[in-house]
């Protein structure tokens, strides 16, 4: 069993970029902090080994998409939303997931497509390291991709 | 905000902040580096990681878990890792895994793991035993992703039964807080977290009814 002083440790070092990660997706500081919070005092009380940065994403990701999920979550999230948290998607043309959108999106996608979702427009990551970091084939991620980008353009066409 | 638009592929912000923790390899923090001083956009997110000095909270202390509560802990950390195959491994535990008792089987949800977490003293305790005025409780859910269960908490002491919280339909996942905390006062306590595919019938549970519902007792904390 890893001792806490090394999760504490490790929350020193990852918690604020964990948590400036989860603030992409609630566009809250305070949930944010919350999700960080809960997922190291899980990671202590289960006594697992310390992880790295690239775990921490996946499960940071996971728990904030629980929180949107979540129907009374959500409307709380989009009343405290801050724009300021919110930064452009720097691609160009890229998918520009605002909170709702992505709340929406969450009720049409499955758990690996809205995985794939944040990493890509929320995480910006490239297909190469959404891969990599799901453990998957890029022709894998290109697929959830379209999959996504169809769902996200339905709702668009819906809402025209 | 960043509004500018990047020159190729952006950077991502895991390879932004893993440079700003100094945990890229050379040649890769090297090319970074370079596509950093070339484009505006990029830089622009990595100077909002360098620029953020916003303090951390404390991270509460933790008292250490239980077995009983570990091997629900491993349900959830499979939740987190093949979301359905929950409800396969709560149906069909291990020949030397007790059955979860303080799972259920709800309709819409598959298996439904509850657990209480106490906060007391600003230390986090989950599935404890004992309860005192002072502390701030919790009910964490954990089910296969993809299905919603509503639930309601009874607080049981004596003939007197409490519903501290709204009932509220949750949707499922790896320890999914239900929304609201409450304290439970006047010593020695029975919890009970009722869980249904629609609004738990409250007057079956002022009855006594356990079916669908998961209970901890709690001794008067000294």
């Amino acid at each position: 069993m890893a001792p806490a002083s090394e999760h504490a440790a490790a929350y020193q070092r990852f918690g604020p970029a964990l948590v400036r990660k989860a603030e992409r997706i609630l566009r809250n500081r305070e949930d944010a902090v919350d999700v960080v919070q809960a997922l190291f005092t899980e990671l202590i009380a289960r006594g697992a080994a310390p992880v790295d940065l690239p775990y921490l994403y996946r499960a940071v990701t996971n728990r904030a998409l629980n929180v949107v999920r979540d129907a009374r979550g959500r409307a709380r999230l989009l009343e405290r939303q801050q724009a300021a948290l919110a930064p452009a998607p720097r691609a160009s043309g890229a998918l520009v997931v605002g909170l709702d959108l992505l709340a929406r999106l969450c009720d049409r996608l499955d758990d690996d497509h809205r995985d794939v979702l944040v990493a890509r427009y929320v995480d910006e990551l490239t297909q190469d390291e959404i891969a990599a970091l799901y453990g998957v084939s890029r022709k894998t991620v290109g697929k959830r991709l379209a999959r996504v980008d169809a769902a996200a353009a339905a709702l668009a066409a819906e809402g025209a | 905000m960043t509004a500018a638009t990047c020159i190729g592929e952006p950077v991502s912000w895991l390879r932004l902040e893993r440079l700003a923790l100094a945990e890229l390899d050379a040649p890769t923090a090297a090319a970074v580096r370079a596509h950093l001083d070339a484009c505006a956009a990029c830089a622009g997110a990595f100077a909002r990681i360098a620029d953020d000095a916003r303090p951390l909270p404390r991270l509460p202390a933790v008292e250490p878990r239980g077995a009983w509560a570990r091997w629900r802990l491993a349900i959830g950390g499979v939740a987190l890792a093949a979301g359905a195959a929950v409800a396969l491994v709560a149906l069909r535990p291990a020949a030397v895994a007790p059955p979860p008792p303080g799972g259920v089987r709800v309709k819409g949800a598959g298996v439904v793991v509850v657990r209480l977490v106490r906060e007391r003293d600003g230390v986090i305790a989950f599935d404890p035993d004992d309860v005192r005025d002072a502390d701030r409780w919790k009910v964490e859910l954990t089910c296969a992703p993809g299905g919603a269960a509503w639930v309601d908490v009874a607080v049981v002491q004596g003939r007197d039964v409490a519903f501290p919280l709204a009932p509220q339909q949750i949707g499922c996942g790896n320890a999914v807080a239900v929304p609201g905390a409450f304290r439970i006062t006047d010593g020695a306590a029975e919890v009970c977290v009722a869980l249904a595919p629609r609004a738990p019938d409250r007057e079956k549970l002022r009855g006594g009814a356990r079916e669908g519902v998961v209970c901890r007792r709690l001794a008067a904390g000294k």
